[in-house]
């Protein structure tokens, strides 16, 4: 359900094509253009996988909710779902750059968060939840 | 491990449109059946997809080991710009036989 506050839907991973597609025009509506919606998009999308895969452990009837608003120059997206505990910052970064035997491929996820995004927070807490804020100027895009 | 059959030894596995974590295990069932069947070099057509997410490229790259485990490999054909500049991000171009889609830079 899209409300004044967000898109709130089921820890199910079948929402993810709506949560891109709420995510997109909200971007959109900021002044980002397309490539940089693209690269929030994804980046959300990662998040979300995230937080039904560890924080759920898969089930889908966990609470999911995606807010995304402006701030100065920054178009910001705040993520929050309140599964277990889940500090994506204790996955290790992945080595993109050795051999494909030696790569780890966990861990990729947060890795392109950071990559796709000017700043990616984590805070995780019993009350309030697992809520991840991430953040993309819209300066560049702005005209 | 399966041997490669004589008769299927290259396939080709067109997909399409936006691929998440929802698809994956669809995803991999499909690279498996080809795998199943034979294939040795098994190319995945990616002209009409629009997205990848990274639980999508971790079954690619598990295919692809999976191809290597029999001499093979896997190949992605018609890859988009977008989905270029993802797979460079995560280093995967220097491990995936990768040919963009043609006609189209590196710019969007």
């Amino acid at each position: 359900m899209a409300t004044e506050e967000g898109l709130c839907v089921t820890s199910s991973l079948t929402n993810l094509g709506d949560i891109a597609e709420y995510v997109a025009g909200r971007a959109s509506a900021a002044g980002l253009d397309e490539e940089r919606t693209f690269e929030v998009q994804m980046a959300v999308d990662e998040a979300c996988t995230n937080s039904i895969q560890h924080a759920y452990r898969g089930h889908n009837t966990g609470e999911l909710r995606v807010c995304c608003f402006r701030e100065g120059d920054d178009f910001v997206v705040e993520i929050t779902d309140f599964g277990a505990p889940f500090d994506p910052q204790s996955i290790p970064a992945p080595d993109v750059t050795g051999p494909l035997e030696e790569r780890s491929i966990g861990g990729l996820g947060v890795y392109l968060m950071r990559q796709l995004m000017d700043s990616v927070q984590f805070r995780a807490d019993p009350q309030s939840g697992n809520v991840v804020v991430m953040r993309k100027s819209t300066r560049i895009s702005a005209t | 491990m399966n041997r490669p059959g004589n008769d299927h030894p290259l396939a080709v596995l067109p997909l399409a449109g936006r691929l998440d974590a929802s698809d994956t295990a669809d995803l991999d069932r499909r690279l498996r059946e080809e795998y199943e069947a034979g294939a040795v070099v098994l190319t995945v057509d990616m002209a009409d997809v629009t997205y990848v997410s990274s639980s999508i490229l971790r079954i690619l790259l598990l295919a692809h080991r999976r191809q290597e485990q029999r001499a093979g490999a896997l190949r992605l054909l018609n890859v988009s710009p977008r989905i270029l500049r993802i797979l460079t991000m995560c280093g995967f171009d220097r491990v995936l036989d990768v040919t963009p889609a043609p006609g189209t830079g590196r710019a969007p």
